[in-house]
């Protein structure tokens, strides 16, 4: 009965003696190997990419069009100082100073897939520069507004008149500009008729057809 | 018999373990260019607005002390650019010629100045250059024009507000009568996204 007790001696070949040493130290190894530093977030290559994209742009005919038909999914952010935001701001406008661009609480407006999140400023630049950082923390579904509140000026709240001689295209632009701009809460007390490009009046000439002289 | 089976079966799995680590080893590549900078740094870079620089402070500060580069690309640098300019488009901006080219600037202790045809098309490039490690980097405020074929630049407003708004506003509708509607806040429901922590293995 004490023999079914007794330790068995294992006795371990040396050729698997071998192996095990040889594969520790190749763990050993791995551990060993040089780390390289890991960015959070995209890698240069693709942040250059990005840069150069124009796809972040949005303009101020898109973002009117959106206000007037109260797209749910919107969702605009000023990053200019608080006190240049209290002055005035884009209604429904949500304020995040640059300083604050990164900050935990406006992770949460910026780092999300539900609404699409549109960055203005004075002008591109620091709407830019803010989409920027949210592009290398690999934010998705963030825009910049395209001139910003210059261009919104420029256009929506007092937009040019097209000439006579622009397109079709300009006409109806600036009509839809003249009914947003009432929207918005600016307009003439005049009511000024939409404009109608005046239709070009081409005097045709009818050709009489001749009749065939002489031969058959 | 069982014996040999089973030396045969443990050292063909030894092999093939020992290969794997070795095409691992050799296949790791070391990432290319990697971000050194933190976010936070080239924010407090962007809150202070330290690195813009206008014309004048260019004329001020000797020629020797700055790298003025210019990141449009060749044809219009070609038509025209700033004096003692080199062109790197941004699209090259990483490339192993171009890093060379910096990283001696670098070493010699210049100020890389940037510029473009506005400070806006510089600011991509700027903020890839320090967040990439490059410490001395700054924008040159300046729009390019071209007129008569001569290359000029000019001083850029940098983000001023072409009216007033606020008086603009209360002006316009005060003349309108139209009273803007009060519209609801819009309450922004968000859900704060979770970290999530890796499971499993590291």
């Amino acid at each position: 009965m004490s023999n079914t007790y007794k330790i068995k001696k294992v006795v371990v070949k040396t050729e698997y003696k071998v192996l095990a040493a040889i594969l520790i130290i190749l763990a050993g190894g791995l551990v060993l190997l040089p780390k390289y530093e890991k960015n959070s977030g995209i890698k240069p290559e693709s942040f250059l990419l990005n840069i150069m994209s124009t796809e972040r742009y949005v303009t101020t005919d898109q973002i009117a069009n959106k206000m007037i038909n109260q797209d749910p999914n919107l969702l605009l952010i000023d990053v200019r100082k608080k006190e240049d935001f209290d002055k005035f701001s884009l209604p429904n406008a949500v304020n995040i100073p640059l300083a604050k661009v990164l900050s935990s609480d406006s992770e949460a407006y910026l780092n999300q897939d539900t609404y699409d999140v549109v960055l203005y400023s004075n002008d591109n630049c620091y709407a830019d520069q803010a989409w920027q950082l949210c592009n290398r923390m690999g934010y998705k579904h963030i825009y910049v507004l395209k001139g910003g509140l210059n261009e919104w000026f420029n256009t929506i709240i007092n937009p040019q008149e097209p000439k006579i001689t622009d397109s079709d295209l300009a006409f109806k632009d600036y009509n839809f500009r003249k009914a947003a701009a009432m929207y918005f809460g600016v307009g003439n007390k005049t009511n000024t008729a939409p404009k109608v490009k005046p239709k070009r009046v081409i005097k045709l000439a009818k050709k009489k057809k001749k009749v065939a002289e002489g031969g058959c | 018999m069982k014996e040999l089976e089973k030396t045969k079966r443990i050292s063909f799995s030894a092999i093939i373990f020992i290969l794997a680590v070795l095409i691992g080893v050799l296949s790791f590549k070391k990432p290319k260019n990697i971000f050194k900078k933190d976010n936070n740094i080239t924010l407090k870079h962007i809150v202070s607005q330290d690195f813009i620089i206008s014309s004048k402070d260019l004329n001020s500060k000797s020629k020797k002390q700055l790298a003025l580069i210019d990141v449009r690309n060749r044809f219009e640098y070609n038509k025209g650019h700033l004096k003692n300019a080199k062109n790197i488009y941004t699209a090259n901006l990483l490339q192993k010629a171009n890093k060379k080219y910096l990283k001696k600037l670098e070493a010699e202790n210049k100020t890389i100045v940037l510029y473009a045809s506005t400070p806006n098309k510089a600011s991509g490039p700027w903020m890839l250059l320090t967040q990439v490690g490059y410490k001395n980097v700054k924008i040159l405020c300046v729009q390019t024009n071209y007129n008569n074929n001569k290359f000029t630049t000019s001083d850029y407003p940098l983000e001023k507000p072409q009216y007033d708004y606020a008086a603009f506003m209360k002006k316009a509708s005060k003349s309108s009568g139209i009273k803007p509607k009060k519209r609801q806040r819009k309450v922004v429901k968000l859900v704060k996204k979770k970290k999530k922590v890796a499971e499993g293995g590291c």
